[in-house]
């Protein structure tokens, strides 16, 4: 009788162990599979796929193209070299002016020569909502939207492109950008000027859709 | 032996063949259950989520077609900064018109929908959240086929719009710069025109779109209420057939397990109460009951038993008044005699002579008494039967006959008790006194399951018609007959050890008793 109950107890016993274990299985199961799942999803935010790295290849290349319009070239370079020996202090207080305005110092920036020349490529080339372009300085030249800086060389943007005179083209991740208000790929490309310097650097800002379009 | 079935284990039997009758009820119910949870999140699954994908997609139409009006509306719009906004709006809604189209054809957990634009839309359905909020099954044919020309005129609005745009910001750029823009705007009025017309053959197709969807919410919705009012009926019927099943199983059960058995015994109990000890209870019940039933007819056996034990020591103590009054009564009335007659003999011989019978009468009276303690012994003895030596009895029963030439051969053992001394001493003393013999001749043989003790004498020997009645109650032969009752309380102490006694003729001369008693194992 009492072995019968002892049994009957062992029995129970390993009924319940083993519910629970896979009960506790399934769980665990169902949790890898969750997280297994979000890496998956992370990596599709974090990376950019082949088919997308050759467009926004091509697209960079149609910057670099226009790094090497003369208009743009020319006024760069001339700016560069005009800005050359402003202090600190002075851009300072430039870019203060840039934020108020003053005597409507950005709106130069909006219908200058280098601005209409973005403007046009920006017309021929729909998914670029923001363009512009900035001297060896780091002080813009011409854009096709108002910035919220007139100073970009404290940006690291700048500082990789300018690659310390070197020069060098490449683009960001897909984030969103506020001046285009939608998911974009920032591409980064040096003015070189007639010498083989870098006289300034092109930002274009890309919306997704213009990567979209091309897939 | 046939395995005792309790009533516990009948009843527990019987709710578990009741719980598996609800079990398949219950099988049943959550298979109708099933169907209707399936249809349901199909509804949810597919449906649903078509339909808000569908709701999506014209949401992001009206937000495309808007930014259209909201950018061309006007021709005094001079800001280049409006057309942008407008824009980027235009192409936030075009984004979603194709991430919704796109989960409607492909199902928006597709490799295909993952992989398409190069995982651009995927993205954007992941950074929106969408993949949490929606799960988009590849549509059906006809709804997947909808949204392709849907989608193919979207293209095509799409293309054109951007085309407005650029020849918008065009002419804009050309009046800032003071430049001639006639050729744009005529191109623009063009492409206006061709979007109002996309537009108006896209309405066509969403108005068939919206009425697929809502015809097939339509058939959805009766499948289900079909499916649902089948399993309300499936569940009634069978909650009714499960209280009609219980209450018919309780009912019959009860009776076969409880109430017929229990009448029977009761009106058994009446019948024993009223002393019939023959009436037995026919109980087949297999459990509990059924023991009692037969332990019930046991003690309605062992009444009937000791009704008939009591019954003959009634009819015994009848007959030893009877002898108590007449034959000690007899002896006593001579010794009363007797001693009157004393007082006025003064003859001594005659004195010697009334004394000599009363001494007699004494003796008699005495041996009277002790027939009756052997009588008392033999008809109250009721205990318990063992095996006895007989060989050993008789010894012993041989030492109260010095004067008799008594021999023995054989020996055995015999189921008996205490009062099997009686028997020998009894046939013994009959011997002594009627056979006119004092040669015994005893021989103990076994013969199966019994054990023969064959008394002989060489006497007389004993009459034929005598033989007959020599064991019954109260019978007296020849001059020395005492009380009768000797032989009878002998065949009275057999019986009760479920043997016989029997007298024969001895060859050449006198009686042969022969007792036989069961052999003991």
């Amino acid at each position: 009788m009492l072995r019968k109950i002892v049994s009957e107890r062992i029995g129970l016993l390993l009924a319940v162990l083993i519910l629970a274990s896979v009960s506790g299985g399934l769980y665990f199961y169902r949790n890898a599979n969750r997280s297994a799942n979000e890496n998956v999803i992370q990596q599709t935010l974090d990376e950019l796929s082949p088919e997308v790295e050759k467009v926004v290849g091509k697209k960079l290349s149609l910057i670099e193209n226009l790094a090497t319009n003369d208009v743009i070239v020319s006024e760069t370079l001339s700016q560069s070299i005009k800005n050359a020996t402003l202090t600190t202090k002075q851009i300072e207080k430039l870019d203060e002016d840039w934020l108020t305005n003053r005597g409507g110092f950005v709106d130069g920036y909006l219908t200058n020569k280098v601005a209409f020349e973005l403007l046009e490529f920006q017309e021929l080339n729909p998914g670029f909502p923001e363009i512009f372009v900035t001297d060896s300085k780091g002080l813009n030249v011409g854009q096709t939207n108002k910035t919220s800086d007139y100073y970009q060389a404290d940006e690291k943007w700048w500082i990789d492109a300018y690659a310390d005179g070197v020069g060098k083209s490449y683009h960001g991740d897909i984030e969103y950008d506020e001046s285009a208000q939608s998911e974009s790929v920032s591409l980064y490309v040096p003015v070189i000027g007639s010498e083989g310097k870098v006289v300034g650097i092109i930002k274009a800002v890309m919306d997704i859709r213009a990567i979209e379009r091309e897939l | 032996m046939k395995k005792l079935r309790s009533i516990q284990t009948e009843l527990t039997l019987i709710f578990l063949g009741l719980v598996g009758f609800l079990l398949i009820l219950g099988v049943i119910f959550l298979y109708n259950l099933s169907i209707v949870s399936k249809n349901f999140e199909d509804h949810i699954e597919n449906q649903m989520p078509t339909s808000l994908a569908t709701q999506q997609v014209l949401v992001a139409l009206e937000g495309v077609t808007g930014e259209l009006s909201a950018a061309f509306r006007a021709e005094d719009i001079t800001d280049i900064q409006i057309i942008r906004d407008s824009e980027a709006n235009f192409n936030k809604n075009v984004l979603n018109f194709e991430m919704f189209a796109q989960a409607v054809i492909e199902g928006s957990d597709s490799e295909n929908f993952k992989r398409l634009d190069g995982g651009i839309i995927y993205r954007e359905w992941i950074l929106h959240g969408f993949n949490n909020i929606y799960k988009i099954h590849k549509s059906d044919e006809a709804n997947a086929r909808l949204m392709v020309e849907v989608d193919a005129l979207f293209d095509k609005l799409v293309a054109k719009s951007e085309r407005a745009f650029q020849l918008k910001k065009s002419i804009l750029r050309l009046h800032e710069q003071g430049e001639t823009h006639e050729e744009q705007h005529a191109e623009l009025d063009e492409v206006l025109s061709a979007i109002k017309n996309i537009k108006t053959e896209m309405g066509g197709k969403i108005t068939q779109m919206v009425e697929f969807n809502t015809q097939t919410s339509e058939d959805q919705h009766q499948h289900v209420s079909g499916i649902i009012m089948k399993v309300e009926l499936i569940t009634y019927t069978s909650l009714i057939l499960s209280m009609i099943f219980a209450i018919m199983l309780g009912y019959f059960v009860a009776e076969k397990l409880l109430i017929i058995p229990i009448t029977k015994l009761q009106k058994g109990s009446r019948e024993i109460a009223s002393g019939n000890f023959n009436y037995e209870v026919s109980v087949e019940n297999h459990d509990e009951l059924g023991t009692l039933a037969k332990g019930f007819n046991q003690m309605a056996s062992q009444l009937k038993a000791r009704d008939i034990k009591i019954r003959e020591l009634t009819s015994t103590l009848k007959v030893l008044n009877k002898l108590l009054r007449h034959d000690l009564l007899n002896d006593l009335t001579i010794i009363q005699g007797n001693l009157e007659m004393f007082q006025d003999m003064k003859d001594k011989l005659q004195v010697e002579t009334f004394i000599g019978d009363s001494q007699s009468a004494v003796a008699r009276g005495m041996e009277f008494i002790k027939k009756m303690r052997d009588l008392e012994n033999s008809v109250l003895a009721g205990g318990e039967l063992k095996p006895v030596d007989v060989s050993k009895v008789i010894s012993t029963v041989i030492e109260n006959y010095p004067k008799m030439k008594i021999t023995t051969t054989g020996a055995a053992s015999v189921v008996a008790d205490e009062a099997i001394t009686s028997v020998f001493d009894n046939i013994i003393g009959n011997v002594q006194m009627h056979s006119g013999s004092d040669v015994v001749n005893i021989e103990v043989n076994v013969s199966g399951k019994f054990v023969n003790i064959k008394i002989a004498d060489e006497g007389k020997g004993i009459p034929d018609d005598v033989k007959v009645k020599l064991f019954t109650e109260g019978f007296k032969y020849g001059e020395t007959g005492h009380s009768g009752l000797g032989l009878y309380i002998v065949r009275m102490t057999v019986e009760r050890y479920g043997g016989s006694i029997t007298v024969t003729d001895n060859t050449p001369k006198g009686a042969v008793f022969i007792v036989r008693l069961p052999k003991a194992d």
